[in-house]
């Protein structure tokens, strides 16, 4: 496993140069069972498998929390790994391993394919928390933290540069040089997929109860949560992407979604929302979801003034052309100071509003990020978030215009690349599939996934 | 504390602004400024130029003081006048190389650069230095020191295609050559006055010193794959050349200079820390 292209930040961290291979991916993975399995009994410690020329990081979870992390440059590079395993076993940091939970250990191995120099003034700019793991060497000592910090913990490219000058014992300076590390990592876990689509169909699949009902997302752990904030709207675009799949599970979670609906302007659903601006973009989700509701009346009967325009746009676009005039008046005012509305840019498509169409494409083409870092993220929040960015690719697909397609184009590269297709030992592989949130986010809401299959054609190949 | 270029507004600025430009008090090439093109750089290897400035720039600014030290010294215990005006030419040509040095890594990164300053790290070299310190400090600080940065500044420059980069580090090494010299001109001085229990401190200092530098200095600035050349050309020295240089200079001048002293550094050298 060569070793022409390794690259040195200091003598104990040296990162690969290329991305790992197949066969040395199979190979790691087969030596972190086999590490794992050991450490269970201590008895047969596994022969050394061939490792990558690099230095491993190896971090151990049980159910989900960090247990130990470590790396090792010491010997050659398949000792390297196996004292990085140990190293990591003793790791004291994270509260140890109990001897009950050896049997739940999982592990990952993470290596530095490639480093690339940044001033620590412009790391924050040029860095992507969830993404890049960063580094900094001072007086021969490598400071590493691995991505996964980001996303496990939701750190933002500041906190993740604080957290490294901690970890490095000195003040955070905007003096020096931080290293940007792409990062491969291979899990213990051996849980992935080669179909996206079936993947992603499985996993919107998982939150449907016998009952019809939608889990609200699912944890890291494989857990599912039942209800949070518009519920029944996420739910709704759920049961949209289940049916744009062709999935069996969808009539019968359409059908829930009716009932609660029905429920929820009674007053009686749990979780239904209490401001009438969330009902009614609910009341949108759930049209386009193909669920019997009455969006245009209850449109008619709330209080304009006090609906939020994002919610006002959502029942707009299904409405179109039967969108009342005060409610409109309130789309088109707020982007005076919120130009981002894909769903206002859908209305006004459906409206034939061409003076609104080409302002809210302008604003959303302009917010999709045509350069690094997050290229492609729509960039409304600092770090980009997976729904938005799907809204906004479904606003502009039908557009033919170049920049539009650019934009798209770029967009659905940054959505896809969210999907959890390789489980790592942090999570349950009951995640398989699912989209996160955003680069840093780890829960896995059940509407991300559905946008991003209903934005980047993943259902295609079902309909 | 942060240092930072500052000049003052007295006739003493346009002095130093002269000395900057007219290649300093040896004769040396002209620095071009004005050639330095930042855009025509990759940012990686900007980048690591920058961080090498900023690190030689603190280097330098730090040997102000600690030569200062080593001149006040001289000067106290009555050295020949020979050792001690060479000496006191050091700090003026330190200040010089870290202005040069400044003022490179702020065009690398196209703003000022602040280091921390050199009083903020403990130092093992206080205020008073002794005659077995002054030793110990010219055997480590100048001899060795000295003569290692002279080779590694040396490939620097043999590397550095960019005009500026190699103006700059050829206007250093044409000093730390005369600093490299003086700590073994002053050892010369010093070898026929210690006795046998002098020597054998000294030798332990240069061993212990000796056995380390392999591993010290066994990590240079590596730039990511396309930015390699530029980085080279930029006098950035990656890590092949940067284990090749300490070697070369090891075997061919430091250890032979020190074994001729009658250190023993070969032995050490023997036994050093080698990297993996």
């Amino acid at each position: 496993m060569g070793k022409a292209s390794a690259h040195r930040l200091s003598e104990t961290c040296v990162a690969l140069g290329r991305a790992l291979r197949p066969v040395e991916r199979a190979s790691l993975e087969r030596a972190l069972r086999r590490l794992l399995a050991w450490q269970r009994t201590l008895r047969g410690f596994p022969p050394l498998a061939r490792a990558p020329d690099a230095t491993p990081y190896v971090s151990l979870y049980v159910r989900g929390r960090l247990r130990g992390c470590w790396g090792s440059h010491e010997g050659p590079p398949e000792e390297r790994l196996e004292r990085a395993f140990l190293l990591a076993l003793a790791d004291g940091r994270y509260g140890s391993i109990a001897p009950d939970e050896r049997r739940d250990l999982a592990a990952d191995v993470a290596y530095v394919t490639r480093a690339r120099p940044v001033r620590a003034d412009e790391a924050a700019m040029a860095m992507e928390p969830g993404v890049h793991g960063v580094a900094v060497v001072h007086e021969g000592v490598a400071t590493v933290l691995l991505p996964s910090v980001a996303r496990e913990h939701g750190h933002d490219a500041n906190r993740v540069l604080d957290v490294l000058a901690k970890k490095a014992g000195r003040a955070r300076s905007d003096e020096g040089l931080v290293w940007l590390l792409d990062v491969e990592e291979v899990s213990s876990r051996g849980a992935r997929a080669s179909s996206p689509t079936v993947a992603a169909k499985r996993w919107l699949e998982s939150l449907v109860a016998k009952s019809g009902e939608v889990a609200f997302e699912m944890t890291p752990t494989g857990d599912l949560v039942a209800s949070g904030t518009m519920r029944h709207g996420r739910a709704a675009v759920a049961v949209e992407a289940l049916g744009a799949l062709g999935s069996a599970s969808a009539r019968r979670a359409r059908a829930w979604l009716a009932r609660s609906i029905a429920h929820g302007l009674e007053g009686h659903e749990l979780g239904w929302p209490d401001r009438p601006d969330m009902i009614l973009g609910t009341l949108a989700l759930a049209a386009r979801a193909g669920v019997q509701v009455p969006l245009e009346s209850f449109a008619a009967s709330i209080d304009v003034a006090a609906c939020s325009p994002w919610h006002a746009a959502q029942a707009a676009a299904v409405l179109g052309a039967r969108t009342t005039p005060q409610l409109w008046d309130a789309c088109v005012r707020s982007l005076e100071t919120r130009p981002f509305s894909p769903y206002a840019l859908i209305a006004a498509r459906a409206r034939g509003d061409g003076e609104i169409s080409s302002r809210t494409t302008r604003a959303i083409v302009d917010a999709i990020r045509g350069e690094p870092p997050f290229l492609g993220g729509a960039a409304i929040t600092p770090v980009p978030e997976t729904a938005l960015t799907s809204v906004a690719i479904e606003a502009l697909a039908p557009l033919a215009t170049a920049e539009a397609r650019r934009a798209v184009r770029a967009a659905r590269a940054f959505v896809l690349a969210r999907q959890l297709l390789d489980i790592g030992a942090s999570m349950h592989p009951r995640c398989l599939g699912a989209f996160s949130a955003s680069p840093i986010a780890s829960a896995l809401r059940c509407d991300v996934t559905a946008h991003a299959v209903l934005a980047c054609g993943l259902s295609r190949h079902y309909t | 504390m942060r240092i930072r270029r500052v000049l003052t507004e007295t006739p003493l600025a346009r002095l130093h602004e002269r000395t900057l430009l007219q290649r300093g008090p040896r004769k040396g090439v002209a620095i071009p400024w004005g050639s330095f093109r930042r855009d025509r750089h990759p940012r990686a290897a900007l980048a690591l130029a920058y961080d090498a400035q900023r690190m030689l720039a603190l280097g330098e600014y730090a040997a102000v003081g600690l030569f200062s030290r080593f001149v006040e010294a001289l000067a106290r215990i009555g050295a020949p006048f020979d050792i001690v005006s060479a000496a006191t030419r050091v700090p003026q040509d330190e200040i010089r190389h870290a202005d040069l040095a400044f003022r490179f890594a702020a065009m690398c990164a196209a703003r000022e650069v602040a280091v921390d300053s050199p009083d903020e790290k403990p130092s093992r070299w206080k205020d008073r230095l002794t005659v077995d310190e002054l030793d110990s400090f010219a055997i480590e600080v100048i001899a060795i020191g000295e003569t290692l940065a002279c080779a590694l500044l040396s490939a620097c420059r043999d590397g550095a295609t960019d005009p500026l980069a190699r103006a700059i580090y050829t206007n250093i090494v044409a000093d730390e050559v005369h600093h490299a010299r003086l700590g073994w001109y002053y050892l010369l001085w010093r070898a026929p006055q210690w006795s046998a229990a002098d020597r054998q401190r000294v030798a332990d200092d240069a061993g212990a010193l000796v056995m380390q530098i392999e591993k010290r200095f066994g990590t240079g600035r590596d730039a990511p794959r396309g930015a390699q050349k530029a980085a080279r050309a930029l006098g950035v020295l990656d890590t092949q050349r940067q284990r090749k240089v300490v070697h070369e200079v090891m075997e061919n001048e430091i250890v032979p200079g020190l074994d001729a002293l009658g250190l023993g550094a070969s032995h050490a050298w023997e036994k050093r820390q080698r990297i993996a």
